[in-house]
């Protein structure tokens, strides 16, 4: 085999290789950028629970329906109470999600 | 006026006198509510929004099972810490009083509210001879201190919590309030 032709064959090889680690760190950078974004996402959705998660006015909200009930209209009170209690259970089961050891 | 106004007005005030006794415990013996105790005094809350519709418009039967709804929901949460600190080596979080845990206490009040309430709404007479929305004015006197308790509690609730917690999430531990830094 002439000189040339081996230098070819193995910048062909060489080339291969290339291309094959170029696609696995392709593949990589993919895995790495979806799962950051992932990440991202999920920290995002977790600040934002952050801040919604302010007991407080979970108080309020019952105070302002407690409020409708002596001196509103009746309309929407029963809704209005309903919605504080399904904000309640929300709240509640977001903090609460974490498997009891005893049940483990 | 219907007895059953009455009645539902001594029940607000027992929730009212509940609530009152946590926030005794809260600024007297300096105990802070972590969160599922602020979450069960919220339960307890939501229960006497129920009554309190009893009291103000008339006993029905939506807003009983709203007060019934609201103590499973209040129940569940009780049930939760009573689990939490069942496990033998775990710390209870406060001090006992009368052999229990406030959690035990709460979840106890919780299942009784959902008995009573099962057995009051079974009375079918309340519901034809009502008077309907009857203003605060109107009311008899103990109609009248039960809503106003209740509605003060629920005051006092909210400002202690915000006091406590700020617009942030609530400490699993708290040792001091948030707006004192």
């Amino acid at each position: 085999m002439k000189r040339g032709c081996r230098t070819g064959f193995v910048l062909w090889d060489m080339f291969e290789v290339d291309v094959q680690s170029t696609d696995d760190r392709l593949v990589q950078y993919e895995d790495i950028s979806a799962s950051s974004t992932a990440r991202r996402v999920r920290m995002a959705t977790e600040a934002q629970l952050e801040k919604n998660s302010m007991m407080a006015l979970l108080f309020g909200l019952f105070l302002v329906v407690a409020c409708g009930v002596v001196f509103g209209e009746k309309k929407y009170i029963l809704v209005g109470a309903y919605i504080c209690l399904v904000g309640t259970a929300m709240w509640f089961m977001h903090h609460a999600s974490d498997p009891l050891s005893i049940l483990l | 006026m219907s007895v059953y106004r009455k009645l539902n007005a001594m029940g607000l005030i027992v929730i009212s006198g509940m609530l009152c006794f946590a926030l005794l415990d809260q600024f007297v013996a300096h105990e802070l509510p972590c969160p599922l105790c602020l979450l069960q005094r919220i339960g307890f809350v939501a229960v006497g929004i129920g009554v309190l519709l009893n009291v103000m418009r008339g006993p029905r039967p939506a807003h009983y099972s709203f007060s019934m709804l609201a103590a499973l929901v209040g129940g569940a949460v009780a049930l939760r810490q009573v689990s939490l600190h069942v496990i033998p080596g775990t710390p209870p979080y406060g001090a006992p009083f009368l052999g229990y845990h406030f959690y035990t206490w709460a979840f106890i009040w919780f299942v009784v509210a959902l008995a009573v309430l099962a057995v009051i709404t079974s009375f079918a007479r309340q519901y034809v001879n009502d008077d309907g929305f009857l203003p605060l004015k109107a009311q008899p006197w103990l109609c009248k201190v039960a809503v106003i308790m209740f509605l003060i509690i629920i005051v006092i609730n909210s400002l202690s919590t915000f006091a406590l917690c700020g617009p942030g999430v609530c400490p699993d531990n708290p040792a001091s309030y948030w707006i004192f830094g």
